[in-house]
């Protein structure tokens, strides 16, 4: 909840914030580690180009760039390249997601990190965070943060009527 | 190996049971989850045990319950405090109450009592653990917990008025479950039998809590409660905004509880003829409404008017009733009949008509559970879909958003207390950081931006990232036809009343009693068995003063 929150609070599609919650659960202490990046906008519509028949995102957002990859991967018969994506692996973690929903191979997917470094999807393979661990300080800082730009400040208005109860009850 | 499944009639559209007004008329049934919980523990023979009793003669220290089932065991920890009359409210934004609750994970030794008993009374700012599954507190009625003490001290019972009028001696104001303020994720009880239902973990808190409170007023004035007295005495709960979201940002569970309750209704619908003693037992539910429907009654005008239409409608429907019970497809005659009649009649007509026929409804509590939803299917066309929401979505299509008597609200969560609160678009600040709740308006903005489009999801969403969501709920309610709430959520019009009814009613809630359009108090597990009475007692559906 607090990620699909802090997607939101950032800026980032609505939907995009709801798939990259869905995967929380999987996320690898890396993928964490990436998610201040991830959210940091803006975030305009990702613009691909083709190459050789291939169709290429460079220096791809992940929740941009990213989704809409793996939405072409999915549909279409074509290569597809997301090159230098700011979070390779939250990436690898929502097409992995994607290949189990819909039982599928994403075999003509290409990921890269921001040296250009292919990551292999089942890479992200590795054992999600485990809640005993905690999320690291600096992540849960800066999503509490982003999420906080969804909260509305206190008024008069909201504190007498907002959640509609009565101030005390003594029956 | 194939299952025949029983014959059923027509389920009722969407459209019409996903409308907030019939949301906000709907009734407990044997589906709700504290029924569902009750049967279980009544089938498992649980028994609850009461290891630990450290009160004064005030009734202030601390219990703890255990109870066993599914292979494990389950403990409250109740902690009772003085409480000035100023710090008592409602509002999730208190800081002090009556009594403070911790369902335990196993049973606590005296380190983890002391842990709890320190950590209970401070709720969201207290220090948990994945030990601790719900987190919960609750208010006395003061008028009727003194009352009762006063009675019991006397060596006498207490007005049987005011046990009817009020119907509870404490209140939760907040259960909490699902790893709130750091106590356990619902991952670790999700596969445990008997709380792998939604909701079960908090059912089975607030009816420990239900037993404390019996417990603790015979404790404060020394004597014994009569049985039919005690049982009922429920526990009351007050809700307010806070949850009304939910129905929203759970699709799936909206659709799955409403799915199993509209297809057990159509499951009777299609039963053919009923025996004597089914028509015996449905004139017997018919009197029992008709007494539970005197016996609520509420301070808000427009509701209790609401009420006493229904007990003029109910007795009409009375007296006509053994005529429509002897016809073919008695039950769905009764239900066609009543919907003639009013809303209100048709909804507590379809939760009373379940009730002879557990073996044709109990199951269906099994596929109450969150499904895991598919993610967005990007492979379909742009113009397919825009057909479908013609078809499926033309009440928000309907909708004129350029009136600003349909934008006139906007939800939002506030940042002093983090919960879910309903503002005035004109009049407040805050609209920009408006919560996703305008599903109609987002299915329009969506509508709009397909017009001229067609060619695949995917390249429509990579020019339109913003309609993500909103394609996936139209994908989602395609296969799920009660996931969504057929209504503006941000128009004038809408009051969450509505949504919170629909959403206590599941709970097993009864006696609703509106303060405002956005907070509501209810009674829950009113007449329900008490600790030493589960084995087989699951006839408590609207419960009246003396049964």
């Amino acid at each position: 909840m607090l990620v699909l929150k802090a997607v939101r609070g950032a800026g980032a599609p609505l939907g995009a914030a709801e798939m990259l919650a869905r995967v929380v659960p999987d996320l690898s202490t890396a993928a964490w580690h990436e998610l201040p990046t991830a959210l940091r906008g803006p975030f305009p519509a990702s613009r691909p180009y083709q190459e050789g028949g291939i169709v290429k995102f460079t220096k791809a957002r992940v929740l941009t760039c990213g989704v809409a990859a793996l939405d072409i991967a999915l549909s279409e018969d074509v290569d597809v390249h997301v090159l230098q994506v700011d979070a390779p692996e939250i990436t690898c973690a929502l097409a992995r997601y994607i290949e189990q929903a819909f039982g599928v191979t994403l075999s003509r997917l290409v990921i890269t990190d921001s040296t250009d470094r292919s990551i292999p999807v089942s890479r992200g393979s590795v054992p999600a965070l485990s809640t005993a661990d905690g999320i690291p300080d600096t992540v849960w800082r800066a999503l509490m943060e982003f999420a906080a730009k969804t909260y509305v400040a206190a008024s008069e208005a909201s504190r007498s009527g907002g959640a509609g109860a009565g101030l005390t009850d003594n029956d | 190996m194939t299952i025949a499944l029983p014959p059923q009639e027509p389920l009722r559209p969407p459209a019409d049971v996903m409308r907030l007004a019939r949301m906000g008329a709907m009734f407990p049934t044997r589906l709700s989850f504290m029924r569902t919980l009750l049967r279980y523990l009544g089938t498992e023979s649980a028994s609850v045990m009461r290891p630990v009793w450290e009160m004064d003669n005030d009734g202030y220290g601390h219990a703890v319950y255990s109870i066993s089932f599914g292979g494990y065991t389950y403990s409250l920890v109740a902690v009772s405090n003085a409480l000035s009359p100023d710090q008592r409210t409602d509002r999730v934004i208190a800081e002090a109450w009556d009594t403070t609750y911790v369902l335990y994970d196993g049973v606590p030794d005296s380190n983890e009592i002391a842990r709890l008993t320190e950590n209970a009374p401070l709720q969201e700012a207290g220090r948990f653990t994945e030990r601790d599954l719900v987190l919960s507190r609750a208010n006395k009625s003061v008028r009727l917990f003194a009352h009762v003490a006063e009675a019991l001290r006397r060596g006498a019972q207490p007005d049987l008025q005011m046990v009817r009028d009020i119907g509870y001696l404490m209140r939760t104001t907040a259960v909490y479950g699902n790893g709130k303020f750091g106590i356990a994720d619902r991952e670790v009880i999700r596969e445990r039998p008997g709380l792998d239902g939604p909701f079960m973990a908090e059912m089975l808190t607030v009816w420990l809590i239900r037993g404390f409170t019996h417990d603790l007023v015979e404790h404060v004035g020394g004597g014994q409660l009569d049985p039919a007295v005690k049982r009922h005495l429920g526990i009351g709960n007050s809700t307010g905004l806070g949850m009304a979201p939910f129905l929203v940002s759970h699709p799936d569970l909206l659709n799955n509880w409403m799915m199993a309750r509209e297809t057990a209704l159509a499951r009777v619908r299609a039963v053919r003829g009923l025996t004597s003693e089914q028509i015996d037992r449905i004139v017997a539910l018919t009197d029992r409404a008709a007494q539970h429907l005197g016996e609520w009654t509420v301070p808000d005008v427009e509701h209790q008017q609401r009420i006493a239409r229904l007990r003029l409608d109910w007795a009409d429907l009375t007296a006509n009733l053994k005529d429509l019970l002897d016809q073919p497809k008695p039950i769905d005659q009764l239900v066609r009949v009543c919907a003639t009649i009013s809303r209100d009649c048709e909804e507590l007509a379809a939760a009373l008509v379940l009730e002879p026929f557990g073996d044709l409804v109990d199951q269906l509590a099994l596929g109450m559970i969150s499904a895991q939803l598919p993610p967005l299917d990007p492979r379909g066309g742009v113009c397919d879909l825009r057909m479908l929401i013609e078809a499926r979505w033309d009440w928000a299509l309907e909708i004129n958003f350029d009136d600003p008597w349909e934008t006139a609200q906007f939800w939002y969560v506030s940042e002093e207390k983090l919960e879910p609160r309903l503002g005035r678009r004109a009049e407040e600040p805050g609209a920009d950081q408006e919560s996703p709740l305008d599903i109609a308006r987002q299915i329009q903005a969506l509508h709009r931006d397909m017009a001229d489009a067609d060619g695949t999801l995917a390249s429509f969403l990579r020019a339109y990232p913003q309609h993500r969501s909103a394609v996936h709920r139209v994908q989602i309610n395609l296969a799920h036809p009660y996931s969504e709430i057929c209504d503006n959520l941000i128009g004038e019009g809408c009051k969450p009343i509505d949504m919170l009814r629909c959403k206590l009613s599941f709970f097993g809630a009864s006696k609703f009693d509106p303060k405002s359009d956005r907070w509501i108090r209810i009674t829950l597990a009113q007449g329900a068995p008490l600790f030493d009475e589960l084995g087989g007692a699951d006839d408590w559906w609207l419960p009246v003063f003396g049964a």
